[in-house]
């Protein structure tokens, strides 16, 4: 212990002499410090207003509805189904392992008995719907028994059988059971509008159980194809309500998304201000790192002396590292002093604003520049380690 | 007096039983950045004994200081073998060399190399640092040192404040503060005048007699070396003759 204290006496020692020229580099790593528990001060308290404003107190009372999920057809893709031959506008598209495209007469078309696969590449690796799904225009489809137009929403959820014609050169008919998921609605000039259809009564039904609601769709919408924005009468979870929703498969939105954009744009802004503290820190280690190793050749003489009277090179070493610890230790204590009177002045002028320095913040930062004082203790401990005394001696 | 000369490049060496330093087939090559080498010392081999007051003389660059770099550990032999005590210093690694150095030898420059920042104790008081001894036992060493060197008047001075006989004096003190068994001076009167120099060689003669310590100087100053014990003559880097005067 005592030897221990005798040898950060020295180093001590060592480093008040050359105070004058550690000095700058000090106060740039002490910059860096005080920059970033500030930034992170500044940031925590944004996003502690942000939640406990927005978000704790689940006072949301709007949400944006969109039914439906990402486009799986593409324009072209539905383009060019329609164009096969057969395949009349507006029919129904199966994707997945078993793409086909259903007849004006109820006849399938398996997409599988195609020239070429690079033909439909797109609706084999589609994602959406999956296997034995299929999703069928809105309009555009007649009753083969009755003549009679029949809307594809009316569809939704239930099992229709998709029969495969011998005359395609498959061999045996075959059938198979598919499950309607899906209603798109499309049209030469716009293509795809929706892949999915929802019946208003499911987004009504579930609403209704929170409250009272009233909502607007897109002036071009129609029931189930529509943006919905929605008011409560009352703030509301919506949080919870829009969990239940995109179960159903609607896509929501709400201030709370925001909120957690924000989040992410705030711990953006943080890493921003730690690559340019940094920087800062990077260069002042840098410059400090520079001054020993100009400090250990203008002081061979000393450590060759000291070599010679019984110091060992990693003695000599150590003390130059521990020499840049104490830089290091120093940054932090002037850093953080630097940063409570900043936040303490913002806050004194600033009414509102309640800035703190948190310890976790602290350590962590304290930690960095540590390891940014032994990162640059190398290679002036280098050259200390590197002095052969015989070589100074023989130059008295 | 006989002259015991033997010729190291014979293999013969000194006859003393008790030998305290013993150099066997010493060569040191100095290697230079640009590729250029020195022979600094050829084939040494001698014994010198404890507690005797050795000079090694010669012209300068025979080879003088490169000896006493080797007894101090301070330069490791390019071949052969260096023995102080029971202690191989060809088989030690820096920090064995080191602690070897803090305990057994001391060193005694022409420049005194004392750090110009630190008082004259703590110059004294620095070998002790290593050995862990606490700070107010080396305050309390250091000054007791000073004072039975004339320096008691001196103490909290810095080199700066010093005569050139003073600041050797300090320099002696350092090297004998941890009584070591092996001192080295490299041309101890070197940088002195003629008063201060007798001065020097005085307390030398004293400190084989006190401490009991083999002595080598490695000097050009005839007065000095006619108060040793055994002369070594180097020349170009080999040894050329030894003369017991005991």
């Amino acid at each position: 212990m005592r030897s221990a204290l005798d040898f950060a006496g020295f180093s001590w020692r060592d480093l008040q002499r050359q105070r004058r020229r550690v000095l700058p580099g000090l106060l740039g790593v002490s910059a860096g410090v005080a920059i970033l528990l500030s930034v992170v001060a500044g940031t925590d308290w944004i996003a502690t207003v942000t939640n406990s404003d927005i978000l704790s107190q689940r006072s949301l009372s709007q949400i944006t509805v969109t039914p439906g999920s990402a486009l799986t057809f593409t324009n072209a893709d539905v383009q060019w189904m329609q164009s096969l031959k057969g395949v009349q506008g507006g029919y129904p598209l199966v994707t997945g392992a078993f793409p086909a495209a259903i007849g004006s007469d109820g006849t399938i078309f398996q997409l599988g008995n195609l020239p070429s696969e690079a033909d439909r590449p797109a609706l084999v690796a589609g994602v959406w719907p999956g296997n034995n799904q299929v999703a069928v225009p809105d309009s555009g489809m007649m009753s083969k028994s009755t003549g009679q137009p029949i809307e594809g929403r009316t569809l939704l959820d239930k099992s229709v059988t998709l029969l495969i014609p011998i005359s395609n050169g498959l061999g045996a008919p075959k059938s198979s059971i598919v499950r309607v998921v899906g209603v798109y609605r499309w049209n030469a000039d716009q293509g795809i509008e929706r892949t999915v259809y929802i019946p208003l009564a499911t987004l009504e039904s579930i609403l209704g159980l929170q409250g009272t609601w009233t909502g607007s769709s897109d002036a071009s919408g129609s029931a189930g194809f529509g943006t919905y924005v929605l008011d409560a009468d009352a703030p509301r979870d919506v949080a919870g309500i829009a969990t239940q929703l995109e179960a159903h498969g609607f896509r929501t939105q709400y201030v709370e998304q925001s909120v957690h954009g924000l989040s992410s744009r705030i711990e953006s802004i943080q890493a921003a201000a730690g690559v340019l503290v940094l920087l800062i820190a990077f260069f002042a280690a840098l410059s400090i790192s520079n001054t020993l190793v100009q400090a250990v050749r203008q002081r061979r003489r000393e450590i060759a002396v000291l070599l010679a009277v019984g110091f060992s090179p990693a003695w000599v070493g150590a003390s130059v590292v521990l020499e840049m610890v104490f830089v290091g230790l120093a940054s932090i204590v002037l850093g953080l002093i630097a940063a409570e009177v900043g936040v303490t002045v913002l806050g004194a002028t600033q009414p509102g604003l309640d800035l703190h320095v948190g310890p976790a913040s602290v350590l962590i930062v304290g930690a960095g520049a540590i390891a940014f004082s032994l990162g640059a203790a190398w290679l002036p401990t280098r050259h200390a380690m590197r002095v052969d005394p015989v070589e100074v001696l023989r130059e008295e | 007096m006989p002259d015991l000369c033997y010729r190291s490049h014979l293999g013969l060496t000194p006859i003393d039983a008790d030998a305290y330093v013993q150099v066997d087939g010493l060569g040191v090559v100095y290697r230079s950045a640009s590729g250029h080498s020195v022979e600094a010392l050829k084939s040494l081999s001698v014994r010198l004994p404890k507690g005797a007051l050795v000079a090694v003389s010669g012209p300068s660059g025979s080879g003088k200081s490169s000896l006493l770099y080797v007894l101090a550990g301070l330069l490791h032999p390019t071949v052969g073998s260096v023995r102080i005590g029971s202690h191989d210093l060809t088989g030690m690694d820096p920090t064995e060399l080191a602690r070897f150095r803090c305990t057994n030898v001391g060193f005694i420059f022409q420049s005194f190399l004392l750090l110009p920042h630190l008082r004259a104790w703590e110059n004294v008081a620095l070998p002790m640092i290593p050995l862990g001894i606490a700070p107010t036992e080396r305050r309390r060493r250091a000054c007791l040192k000073l004072t039975e060197l004339g320096l008691g008047a001196r103490i909290t001075h810095r080199p700066g404040e010093l005569s050139a006989g003073e600041q050797q004096r300090v320099a002696m003190a350092r090297a004998i503060v941890n009584s070591p068994s092996l001192l080295l001076a490299d041309e101890p009167t070197g940088n002195l005048d003629a008063a201060s120099a007798a001065v020097v060689t005085d307390l030398l003669e004293r400190l084989v007699s006190q401490l009991g310590a083999t002595i080598v100087c490695a000097t050009h100053d005839d007065r000095l070396a006619s108060h040793a014990h055994v002369i070594a003559r180097l020349s170009h880097g080999e040894l050329t003759g030894v003369e017991d005067r005991r």
